[in-house]
Formats: structure tokens, C-alpha cells, sequence
């Protein structure tokens, strides 16, 4: 009879382990005491050894994927058995979409109440495509998306999709537990001439299942990052608003001169010379901090991140010299370090090596950020959106374009005072474009 | 009591050691020879641990004549190097014992009270397995990083005494910026020799293992 081997406990605090690598596969032949799987926690790899002889009849999981403890790393039984025996193996059945939704890269935990339609529901085949924003759809119309099917590239769900699942959904499974009380409660249900009727039937509702991703990847990296930075460097920051209103005459002149250059000129060069131009002034915005060697390392070169969002996640691609590139370089090296960027095509020298970054929020308006840094740097600024705004000019209030900036630095190495006049730079510099073109 | 027979084997090439690591489990496993400790300090390597078996977390400046070996160890890139101790405990986990974190945190203790001879403050790092120098500006002096084969243990642990340690920047140190480690003599300031901290190190071994260790040459073990 076949037996489920489960992830023994291999230490005190151990919830999961990684698969590292599987040494056996399906339908081999095992001795007892032989190795089967390569599982890691924390900095210890181990090999576990399997407890009987017999056939491998199925794994529990893929390499890289983590397994918790006591969940069913093999099952192991007699040549030609079957992983899920259907007479007596009630228990293995059970597991058996577990373990399947193990294998499909992702561990779906099935609510406690799940029903029975869930349970018996085929695996998906592998991990769902879909992008963030229809997963959150999904979960708020209660629709598990890995039962939907997708019409989009590569059969990614499409938000259609998901609507179109859920509207159709409860006639597609018949026997799937109500969502909502199908029976309006009507006027009368109230009053007291009811009162004999059996008690009005509370709505069942479905507890919502939990998705769970590996972290690993870029966003393990970005994870690890942004930890180090936040407990390491002490962040000040420092918000100003910033009167566009003159760059914005000056970049729609400058824009067209650009476009017959085939580039498209966005207010980012500018606010990247106008970094460079501050950064010149306060040395230690640009600087950093070698505790190895106790010293503060200024650096004479000004090589700018861009933070830029791709689908896996931020990366910083760097615009090196960028004290040493006109307007419209800068332009162009934006464009092509933020397409490589996107389609996951950047070179490591083009993320390396910054001595500060940009973060634009733009886009998404909001108020004002608190940017991490982006150490080993000292310093960040988060720029938002270009808003016409009241503002009181000579006891008049006028309408200007207004830009927030927020700079977060690290207060180790540079004052706030200093901070603030960097800042202060910045926002003089934008206000008076011409001014770039001596200071920067 | 655990009798741990100690093989110092001064310094040997990497793939030396590695080759005689993994014999020597496998003699552990089937019951051939004691618990063993190889106390061994390499020539320039870098090695790269389960977690990250490929070189992502090797710069560019990793220049190419400083070996690279994928090794069974949890665990991602390091360093080993003049300067550094190194050691490898070979021993077999009984039923009880089988508790991998316990055993980390054994070899951390063990690390600890070393530094502590010496007057330095070593801590854990929770979450950050290895032995540091300073809650606030955290500063990494030993690296840990075990393998476990039929309930045996090996590889271990590396603690930097005298490293050079700019060769840390050559990598991403278990997923960490390089300019993170440092060493006995750096955080002293005064020259610290490995046979010194060797000393310290055995009898600490033997009170948090509870065992007795007993030096040997290698020729008394059939390899």
C-alpha cells in the first residue's frame, strides 16, 4: 500500500523548506535509507533520506518550489500502484489536489469550509497568467482564477474574462455553494404576521482563498534591498513645491526641436541636470559612506538612476555622465535604458554603479512620498505630478503649474539643513530653466 | 560523551578539502569513522551555496583566477582566504539531534564565546545566520553554511581572523553588499593569528557540543 512521506521536521522554528533538487523521480525504485530530495532552510541544505523501500509513485513538488513541513514531499509504493488509490486511500484522495496545486507552482491553501466541487476541481496545469490587477478582480468578485479560462496571449485571464466566469460561474458549477442569498428578503419578512415562519436562512458565506507566490526573483532582491536600506541608512525627508510653470512654456519650444532629432523630450532630463547642477553644489548628496574603511567617499562623477517599473518588479537603470550629456542625450539615454528596462532586456553595467536616483510618482498624482534610498547612495528624489494649482504671487492669486518634490536622505552623512538647501537648488533650478544652462 | 577526532589540515586547496569532506561522510554514514572537526585554511576561492548555484551573485570584477566551486551547502556565494579558519564538523546527527537550527545556532554559539576571548561582542543576526559584530552597524565576522547527507553533517563554518577583506567584494556575501564583513584584526586593530584563535575556538567546541576532542593526523584515517 502506498504511504504519503511528509517534510519531517528538521528543526526547531523550520515551517517549510525549498526543494533544491530532486534525486529520484517518478516510478524510480528506492532502497530504504536512500536519498531522495535535497531540501534547504535557512543556510542548511539536507538531504533526506526516504524511510522505506519501494517505488516512487509521485513527487510532491517541483525544485525551487518551497514545501511546509508535513505537507507530502512522496508518495511511495508498490510498482504500478497508483498515487491515488480510489477503494481505500480516503485520506490520499484528499490530499491529492493539495499536493497537485503544490506541483503547479503555487500553494493554494483551500479555505476550511471549501466545498466538495473545490476539492475534486481539476489542477490548473500550471501557474495562471494574469497581471495584478485582474488577480485583485478576481478575488474581489470571489472567482478563483485558476478555474478561469483565459482568452488573452498565451492564454493570460483577461479582467473579460473574470467577469465573465463569474457571471456565468455558479451555472457552469451547479453544486457550488451560494455566494449571496439568492432570496431578496422582502418588505413583509419584518413584520410580526411572519414571525411563525422558520427563521430566515442566514447567508452562507465563502471564506476567500489565499495565493502564494514564491519570493524569489527581482522582487527577492528588491525585498532584501529595501530592508537593508531602511535599517541601515537614516531617512530624512524633505518636501518643497516646485513653480513649473516657466519649464513648461520652455520644454513644449525644446520638445519640438528634439522630436526632429526622433526623440521625445520629457521633463525627466531636466529634472535630471537640475539634480546634477544641485549635486555639484553639495557634494555629499552624491556621496557615500565606506565603513570599512571609515570614510566618506565623494564622488566626482554624477551617474543618475532612474527608477522604472517593469512587470517584475523596479529596477534603477543608470544614466552614467550625465553631467557630461546635453538635454537631448539625456533624452535618448532615458528612452533606451527604460525600453531595455521594460522588456527585461537591461545590461547589468546599466543598473550598476549610481551615485543617485530619481523616483517619479507622476503619473499616479498623490500629495508627496517618503522614497527609500537606494544605498549604497544617500539620496532620493521622488518627483510628482505637474498640476495647475492657486498660488498667491504679489498678493494675487494666480494659477501656476506646480510640481511636488520630495527628497529623502540619509541623515548620517548630510545635515538637514544640507538637505534642504540641495533641495532648494533643485527647485531653483527648475523654476529658472536658463539657469541650467550654466549650472549643470 | 561525543568524541570528535580533530584533523588540522593547515592549508589545503578547496577541491582538496571538498573531496575529502565528502568522503569521509560517507565513511561517517555507514559508521566507519568517529565524529570528526577539519580545521583547514584555503588558498583563494570562492564558493557558491544552494541558494544561488549559478554566479549571479558574483560581480563582474570577480576576476577569473580565483576558482569558483558549487558546493552542496545552504546558503548563497562566499569567500574563503588566507587569514580565514575554517571548519568542517563531520558528525552524525542521532535521532534527537536532527534539528538543523539548533545545530546552526550551535556553531554560532561556539563562534560567539571564541570572540568573546578575545574581547570582541559577537551577536545573531536573526534571520541573517552567521556571527556579527554590532547590533546597530552591522558588521559580519563569520559565515555559516551546512549540509546535511544520510543525517551527516558538513561543510560549516569560516571565521575571518586576519582576511583581506577586499575579496569580499568580489561577491555578494550570502546576498549581502561586500563592504558588510569584516574580521578579527580589522575590528581589534591589532594582528591576531589563526593558531590564537584556533586555541580559543577547540575547547568551546567541546563544552556547546558537549564533546571531547581529540587531535588525530590524517594518515590514522583511511580515506
Amino acid at each position: 500500500m502506498a504511504i504519503d512521506f511528509k517534510l519531517p521536521d528538521i528543526g526547531e522554528g523550520v515551517h517549510e523548506g525549498e526543494i533544491v533538487s530532486w534525486l529520484v523521480k517518478e516510478g524510480d525504485v528506492v532502497k530504504e535509507d536512500q536519498p531522495l530530495v535535497e531540501v534547504m532552510t535557512d543556510k542548511a541544505t539536507v538531504e533526506i533520506p526516504s524511510p522505506a523501500a519501494g517505488t516512487i509513485l509521485r513527487l510532491g513538488g517541483k525544485e525551487g518550489e518551497i514545501v511546509k513541513v508535513g505537507s507530502v514531499l512522496v508518495v511511495i509504493g508498490n510498482k504500478g500502484e497508483s498515487a491515488v488509490p480510489s477503494a481505500d486511500g480516503k485520506a490520499t484522495a484528499q490530499k491529492a489536489p493539495q499536493a497537485a496545486q503544490a506541483a503547479s507552482g503555487k500553494t493554494l491553501a483551500p479555505p476550511p469550509a471549501s466545498s466538495p466541487a473545490t476539492a475534486v476541481a481539476p489542477a490548473p496545469q500550471g501557474r495562471v497568467l494574469a497581471t495584478p490587477a485582474t488577480r485583485k478582480l478576481a478575488r474581489e468578485l470571489s472567482v478563483d482564477i485558476s478555474q478561469v479560462r483565459g482568452s488573452g496571449p498565451a492564454g493570460r485571464v483577461m479582467d473579460a474574462d473574470v467577469k465573465s466566469f463569474s457571471q456565468g460561474g455558479a451555472v457552469a458549477a451547479p453544486g457550488a455553494p451560494t455566494r449571496a442569498p439568492s432570496v431578496a428578503p422582502s418588505t413583509t419578512a419584518a413584520s410580526p404576521s411572519t414571525k411563525s415562519a422558520p427563521p430566515a436562512v442566514r447567508p452562507r458565506v465563502v471564506m476567500g482563498t489565499e495565493e502564494r507566490i514564491p519570493l524569489r526573483g527581482i522582487r527577492k532582491r528588491i525585498s532584501d534591498h529595501m530592508h537593508y536600506a531602511k535599517s541601515t541608512a537614516a531617512h530624512f525627508t524633505y518636501v518643497d513645491e516646485v513653480d513649473m510653470t516657466q519649464l513648461v512654456k520652455v520644454r513644449v519650444d525644446l520638445k519640438a526641436i528634439a522630436e526632429k532629432q526622433n526623440v521625445k523630450l520629457t521633463f525627466l532630463p531636466f529634472i535630471v541636470k537640475a539634480c546634477v547642477g544641485a549635486l555639484k553644489k553639495h557634494a555629499y548628496l552624491n556621496g557615500s559612506i565606506d565603513y570599512e574603511k571609515e570614510e566618506i567617499v565623494l564622488k566626482n562623477y554624477y551617474n543618475i538612476g532612474i527608477a522604472t517599473a517593469t512587470d517584475q518588479g523596479l529596477i534603477v537603470p543608470v544614466i552614467k555622465g550625465a553631467d557630461q550629456l546635453s538635454m537631448v542625450d539625456i533624452a535618448a539615454e532615458i528612452e533606451r535604458l527604460s525600453n531595455a528596462a521594460r522588456e527585461g532586456k537591461i545590461a547589468l553595467e546599466d543598473i550598476q554603479g549610481g551615485t543617485f536616483t530619481i523616483t517619479s510618482l507622476g503619473a499616479l498624482g498623490g500629495l508627496f512620498a517618503t522614497p527609500i534610498i537606494n544605498t549604497p547612495e544617500s539620496a532620493i528624489l521622488g518627483i510628482h505630478e505637474i498640476k495647475k494649482r492657486p498660488v498667491v504671487i504679489d498678493n494675487e492669486i494666480v494659477i501656476r503649474e506646480i510640481m511636488n518634490i520630495a527628497l529623502s536622505f540619509d541623515h548620517r552623512l548630510i545635515d538637514g539643513h544640507v538637505g534642504a538647501a540641495f533641495a532648494k537648488d533643485v527647485k531653483a533650478f527648475l523654476e529658472e530653466p536658463k539657469w541650467l544652462l550654466v549650472g549643470a | 560523551m561525543r568524541e570528535i577526532a580533530l584533523l588540522d589540515l593547515g592549508r589545503q586547496e578547496y577541491a582538496e578539502t571538498w573531496a575529502l569532506q565528502k568522503s569521509l561522510v560517507a565513511q561517517r554514514a555507514r559508521g566507519e569513522v568517529s565524529d570528526l572537526l577539519l580545521l583547514v585554511e584555503h588558498p583563494h576561492v570562492i564558493t557558491l551555496g544552494r541558494k544561488n548555484s549559478n554566479s549571479a551573485s558574483l560581480l563582474p570584477q570577480a576576476s577569473s583566477n580565483i576558482p569558483v566551486f558549487n558546493v552542496e551547502r545552504g546558503g548563497e556565494a562566499t569567500y574563503h582566504g588566507p587569514g580565514q579558519l575554517v571548519g568542517y564538523p563531520i558528525l552524525k546527527l542521532e535521532d534527537r539531534e536532527r534539528d538543523l537550527h539548533r545545530y546552526l545556532r550551535s556553531l554560532e554559539e561556539i563562534l560567539i564565546k571564541t570572540l568573546g576571548d578575545f574581547g570582541l561582542a559577537g551577536i545573531r543576526k536573526e534571520g541573517a545566520t552567521g556571527v556579527w559584530i554590532d547590533q546597530i552597524n552591522p558588521r559580519k565576522i563569520a559565515s555559516i553554511g551546512v549540509a546535511v547527507k544520510q543525517w551527516v553533517t558538513y561543510h560549516g563554518f569560516a571565521l575571518n581572523v586576519s582576511t583581506e577583506l577586499s575579496y569580499f567584494r568580489l561577491i555578494s556575501p550570502c546576498g549581502f553588499d561586500g563592504s558588510i564583513m569584516t574580521s578579527m584584526e580589522n575590528e581589534l586593530q591589532r594582528e591576531v593569528s589563526s593558531d590564537q584563535a584556533k586555541e580559543s575556538l577547540i575547547p568551546h567546541i567541546e563544552s556547546v557540543l558537549q564533546a571531547r576532542i581529540v587531535p588525530q593526523r590524517l594518515a590514522s584515517i583511511h580515506v
